[in-house]
């Protein structure tokens, strides 16, 4: 089984490149494709994570053998879903809360053939729903998957930030890249 | 279905009105108001940092202002007062303009946020809480929660002890929220009970008392609890 990562922000962020390179960990190197890497630069730094593309997943492979992860889809994903399908497709989106939708529109919904399945209706990161995509497809049901709803990262007295996502726990942490953490405390904002 | 459309009519007419006076006493420091109904009609107090500019030239800023919340907005015989904030750290909706305007002029959120949590728990506050949120291009949305001290989360407390306050700063990269709650030093928490004492009987009278050879002292006793 395939994971194509289909790059549709406008720049290639330090943010967004942690998360993928996470997700590119995460999952091993070999089976993931970034699709849609259109820019030189960028291409030149993602090769370094994983397969890449600079054409879209829909012109790439016939529609009825991918699995579209959309929190819009109306049904959950499950390990039978998965049975005739070659790759599951996931977007290189950074979220915003509330969600905008923007996976469906820019995504699934250029590739209408395929299965659009969620992860349970919550937003996870990049990271996070490649690791949920990964434990479905070696045969764990979504429901067993602990999850956990928000994240608040203390760095001192008195001082937190707080990232309105779903975080798959492993071993009862929640999954998030230390580089990410470093990133949030280093990087002024605002 | 009509009750209901009724109370949602009510709030929307509220929530109107709340806006109105913010853009309207924007520049005096508004911070909030207290909307009531008594027999007379309906008494409008205006809470603001600067009163003189909510009242105006003469009278002239408050005369248009009851005009336009009796004719716009329907509030029979509003009868206006407007109430000097002293403690403007104290006023949540003062402080979260604040922190937009700070954010605005281009000061980072860290600092802001810690610059000012001080500044309120300076002021005496029990507890405060400040959260700008927002979202830049290039990366997730996430807040930034800075804290301290005691403040009611839920429940009536929370509803009726806290001062809420929120404000929007527009920033080149987009658009921050600004949150801040804050618990005044004054309120009187329910779970917070004070113990009278009953008063010792006064030397004159014990005296008074053992002159008649009936000398008697009172142990001091606990009465129940009461709320403060």
């Amino acid at each position: 089984m395939f994971f194509i990562i289909e790059h549709l922000e406008p720049r290639l962020s330090e943010w967004l490149f942690i998360e993928y390179s996470h997700a590119a960990r995460i999952i091993g190197r070999e089976r993931v494709l970034i699709t849609n890497v259109k820019k030189k630069s960028e291409f030149r730094k993602l090769a370094k994570l994983a397969h890449i593309e600079r054409k879209r997943a829909c012109e790439l492979f016939k529609h009825h053998g991918l699995i579209v992860l959309d929190p819009r889809a109306r049904k959950k994903l499950s390990p039978s879903d998965l049975l005739d399908k070659k790759a599951i497709v996931m977007g290189g989106i950074l979220g915003e809360d509330p969600p905008l939708g923007r996976t469906r529109k820019l995504l699934a919904k250029t590739m209408p053939r395929a299965l659009a399945r969620n992860l349970g209706g919550e937003q996870f990161a990049i990271d996070g729903a490649a690791y949920m995509a990964k434990r479905v497809t070696e045969g764990h049901p979504l429901e067993r998957i602990p999850v956990q709803l928000g994240l608040e990262i203390r760095w001192g007295k008195g001082h937190s930030t707080l990232l309105p996502y779903a975080f798959p726990l492993v071993g009862g942490k929640p999954l998030i890249s230390n580089k990410l953490i470093a990133y949030l405390k280093r990087k002024p904002w605002f | 279905m009509t009750v209901a459309r009724a109370f949602i009519k009510l709030g929307l007419k509220r929530v109107e009105l709340e806006e109105f006076l913010e853009k309207e006493l924007g520049q005096a420091g508004y911070g909030g108001a207290d909307i009531r109904r008594i027999p007379t009609g309906t008494r409008v107090a205006l809470y603001a940092e600067r009163p003189g500019m909510v009242i105006g030239r003469k009278g002239k800023s408050i005369k248009h202002l009851t005009d336009e919340l009796a004719q716009k907005y329907g509030l029979e015989n509003p009868q206006v007062e407007v109430v000097e904030v002293t403690k403007p750290e104290l006023c949540a909706p003062i402080m979260a303009k604040r922190i937009a305007f700070a954010l605005e002029r281009g000061i980072r959120a860290r600092r802001v946020g810690h610059s000012t949590l001080r500044r309120i728990m300076n002021a005496g506050a029990r507890g405060a809480e400040i959260i700008i949120s927002g979202r830049i291009a290039g990366e997730r949305t996430r807040s930034e929660r800075f804290y301290q001290g005691y403040l009611s989360k839920a429940g009536e407390p929370a509803e009726k002890l806290v001062s809420h306050g929120y404000a929007a700063a527009k920033l080149r990269p987009g658009i921050a929220g600004v949150k801040v709650n804050v618990m005044p030093p004054d309120v009187p928490l329910p779970d917070e009970i004070k113990l009278l004492v009953k008063e010792e009987t006064k030397p004159a009278e014990a005296q008074a008392e053992g002159k008649k050879g009936e000398q008697t002292k009172e142990e001091p006793k606990p009465e129940e609890g009461v709320g403060k």
